[in-house]
């Protein structure tokens, strides 16, 4: 990114801080700490001991000459340990330098300015390659940084599990006898015979139609853009006032210009415990069953088997 | 420079690292990858600061401080209710939210509801209890919050319109807890709200009292209208309100800083604004992290109750042609129901609380005291703490056990199984309660523990009446208890006595449970736990 033209001003405040001070423009550049862990670990600045001495006087040095100057009140003492805890870091370098420079021009009241800049890991990753040797001190994470990841993927756990009940607590509740639930709509000797028209459920949105293989319950809506077919008993089908989609009986596609055959609702034929349901075929949906005519016939209209495409039907009108 | 060269430099893991540190940077407002890990490590930040750049640059931590003196972070300085009344309002609405999904306000259907989150819906039970715990904590930690400002004297200048606001903001709680009570719609929320319009109803001149009342309830009397309009009141009127006055409330706490303990600081001065860098206590990571980890725990502790200890209670659908006995206000307003038993409505009911309303807000305007240390106050905090002592007087007051009791045959099987509640019977449950004819006066032993406890407290609430009254005497109670229907027993009491003419007196009352009320479950775990611990000595099937 921008780091060229950083860089280059870096090295021209330097040079004027140093021309100002009358040192050595090398002072402006404390040396690259050891610490330099590589670009896996980024940003933590290891102290090393055996460094400290070399920076701290170095830094004293720099803050002495600069006093005189400037009339830095330094806060002494603890400010030192400061500065080598992140210039003994990696790229801090410059820009430590780049921020004495900085103190040196102006007669700050905070000795802050004494002390260095974080290191941001962009430096880092960005100059790390060309840092020398092995870290010394204690590179990676502390205790404490430790234990606060740890802690913070235990609220994310429950931030996770708050979530997780909070869907199930918001998801539709469907009652048994409204559009969504359950219909039971008694025992199957109570379901009309093979051969009757279908019979609507306007509250279930389904004609019950039943069949040899047993029985069905059509989705009332059409397959095509949603009106409500009607069952034209002259024709013995149902037609779409729409667009004019045509299906049978059962539900197959005939003609129009709807893309797939009737939707279904799945049908479950429960018998002493045993339940049957509609399964899903690639003819379409194959219905359960009926055991026994005291079995117990429910539709499921929460749970719907889409209708194969019209190209499929049986009984797609040729032409 | 583009990516590729970066990529060229650092190698493709070095640029994603880079751009992932940028990212990081941007989000955090300034704080860097590395920065953060400082952070935690507990390392000190750098100069310039970059831990104050998002108080500067974010909007979510603009408001907060950015560093707080090392005294007021202390726990027991503050107690953090401040900061708790807030994570109150802030689950408060959460749940109130979600409650929102499965509740609608209409007499037809709002009792409905309530019984369909209870048994229907999952986590509804929790919901609804948690949300419930919660306004009784809110109320119960802004009152004490209160209690510790009024204490350490931080209602003294300049922060008197603090405690103004924090006066606006205790009542809006009241009110919000209060307009809450009456969605449930069963007879505690009607009868409760009912009393308190019609107390809203004594203020004078009469037209303005009447005015009030009808614009709160919609009608004459509460239905659907009323409970329309406390709903609206609950969940968006009063929760605007409040959220307004907090603004201000807070903004002016942060600016005037927390106030320091009043031993450090000189009597009449207020330095907590003006910290000195040996002092500073950061935001971030310090504050942050206690303040984050105090609310975790807080949340569990509130969670484990919720689920194990709590259950809100919810009575039977509200019946506006019938009051129950021992009807009683929320508990925060028992204060109120003591001082209406003993005085007139226009006096209790308004004359007292707006008084006290007054007198609370103009207490930094009455105290001219400069000090805020404890020895020097001593006038205002035994004031204070008896204030406090009469409010918990008038509160004992309120329960029904003062001066509202009916007759002794009434009050007795009130006691045992109350018509709104649960009671003895109803927690010893249907399964501890064998079929037969009891009386008072037998003394044989009963098989089951928590029968014969029933027994023996039905024994000695006899006794108690009839040597305490004088129209109460020879006092004998019967219990018949038959099978009614399958699963269904009915509780018949018969309490015959004679009164002081020698008159026989005799008060019946009969009572159905059914095998699946799980009243226990509702009000008292004691029995429970009574139940297993027998289990456990004597195990039976």
């Amino acid at each position: 990114m921008a780091n060229e033209l950083w860089q280059q001003r870096v090295q021209r405040a330097q040079e004027a801080a140093a021309a100002r001070l009358g040192v050595d423009v090398s002072v402006m550049r404390p040396p690259r700490s050891p610490s330099a862990e590589g670009s896996a670990q980024e940003g933590k600045e290891a102290a090393p001991e055996p460094t400290v001495p070399a920076v701290v006087t170095e830094a004293e040095a720099v803050v002495e000459a600069v006093e005189p100057v400037t009339q830095v009140v330094t806060k002494t003492a603890p400010r030192p340990a400061k500065v080598q805890t992140a210039s003994a870091g990696n790229a801090a370098a410059d820009r430590v330098a780049a921020a004495k420079a900085r103190a040196a021009a102006k007669a700050a009241a905070n000795s802050a300015s004494a002390a260095p800049k974080p290191a941001t890991s962009r430096a880092t990753a960005a100059k790390t390659k060309a840092a020398a040797p092995a870290a010394v001190g204690q590179p990676g994470m502390n205790r404490r940084e430790f234990v606060t990841y740890a802690w913070a993927a235990a609220l994310g756990l429950l931030t996770l599990e708050g979530g997780l009940a909070t869907y199930q607590f918001m998801y539709p509740r469907f009652k048994a006898g409204e559009f969504g639930g359950k219909f039971d709509i008694g025992v199957a000797s109570a379901v009309p015979p093979t051969d009757a028209p279908p019979k609507p459920a306007p509250a279930g949105k389904y004609w019950l139609v039943n069949t040899d293989a047993g029985p069905k319950a059509l989705y009332m809506v059409c397959t095509h853009l949603g009106c409500l077919y009607k069952w034209a008993p002259s024709n013995n089908r149902f037609e779409c006032p729409c667009h004019g989609s045509k299906y049978t009986r059962e539900g197959f596609y005939i003609e129009g210009p709807t893309p797939r055959s009737l939707d279904q609702f799945i049908v479950e034929v429960v018998d002493d415990g045993n339940t049957a349901v509609t399964t899903d075929s690639d003819k379409g949906a194959v219905p359960p069953p009926v055991s026994s005519p005291n079995a117990e016939i429910i539709i499921n209209t929460g749970k719907k088997i889409l209708g194969k495409p019209s190209s499929e039907s049986p009984f797609r009108a040729a032409g | 420079m583009g990516v590729q060269q970066e990529i060229r430099e650092k190698g493709l893991l070095g640029a994603v690292a880079g751009i992932g540190d940028d990212v990081f940077t941007r989000v955090t407002a300034g704080i860097s990858v590395g920065e953060f890990r400082r952070m935690l490590q507990g390392e000190a930040p750098g100069r310039p600061n970059p831990r104050l750049k998002p108080h500067s640059e974010a909007f979510l931590l603009h408001i907060k401080p950015t560093y707080y003196h090392e005294s007021a972070t202390r726990f027991n300085h503050t107690f953090r209710l401040g900061l708790l009344s807030t994570y109150l309002f802030l689950i408060e609405t959460i749940t109130g939210l979600l409650l929102m999904i499965w509740y609608a306000p209409a007499p037809e259907r709002a009792y409905a509801d309530m019984i369909g989150l209870l048994t229907n819906v999952p986590f509804g039970q929790f919901l609804r209890d948690l949300h419930r715990l919660g306004a009784e904590a809110m109320v119960a930690i802004v009152t004490l919050h209160m209690v510790r400002v009024y204490l350490t004297g931080s209602y003294k200048p300049p922060r008197q319109f603090t405690w103004f606001t924090g006066v606006v903001l205790l009542v809006v709680t009241l009110f919000l807890s209060f307009s809450g009570y009456l969605l449930p719609w069963d007879q505690l929320s009607l009868w409760a709200v009912t009393i308190g319009t019609s107390m809203a109803e004594a203020v004078p001149p009469a037209i303005v009292g009447e005015t009030v009342n009808l614009l709160a309830r919609g009608a004459p009397d509460i239905g659907a209208n009323g409970l329309l309009r406390f709903y609206l009141l609950h969940v968006i009127f009063l929760p605007l309100v409040l959220i307004l006055f907090f603004f201000v409330h807070y903004y002016k706490v942060v600016h005037f800083g927390i106030s320091l303990p009043a031993d450090e600081e000189e009597i009449g001065e207020d330095t907590a604004s003006r910290i000195p860098a040996a002092k500073r206590v950061y935001y971030l990571p310090d504050v942050a992290i206690d303040e984050l980890s105090f609310l975790t725990v807080f949340t569990m502790i509130t969670i484990l109750l919720t689920v194990f200890f709590f259950q809100a209670p919810l009575e039977h659908i509200a019946n506006p042609q019938s009051t129950p006995l021992h009807t009683v206000a929320p508990w925060y307003f028992y204060w109120l129901q003591g001082m209406l038993k003993i005085a007139d409505k226009f006096i209790a009911g308004v004359a007292v609380p707006g008084i006290l309303l007054v007198l609370l807000v103009a207490i930094p305007y009455l105290d001219k005291n400069p000090s805020r240390r404890g020895r020097d106050r001593r006038v205002a905090i035994v004031s204070g703490i008896i204030a406090g002592m009469v409010m918990l007087i008038l509160g004992w007051m309120g329960t029904p056990k003062y001066a509202v009791q009916g007759a002794p045959s009434i009050e007795i099987v009130q006691e045992l199984m109350p018509e709104e509640g649960s009671g003895l019977v109803r927690e010893i449950g249907y399964a501890h309660l064998p079929l037969g004819v009891y009386s008072t006066d037998d003394h044989t032993k009963y098989d089951d523990p928590q029968f014969a406890e029933l027994m023996h407290e039905y024994t000695a609430a006899v006794l108690h009446f009839d040597e305490q009254e004088n129209d109460f005497n020879g006092a004998r109670g019967q219990l018949t208890i038959t099978q009614d229907q399958p699963g269904l027993k009915k509780i018949n009491w018969k309490i015959s006595w004679y009164d002081a003419q020698s008159q026989k007196e005799v008060f019946q009352k009969a009572f159905w449970l059914h095998r699946d009320s799980f009243y226990w479950e509702q009000y008292g775990l004691k029995h429970k736990y009574l139940d297993y611990l027998s289990n456990l000595i004597s195990p039976k099937e």
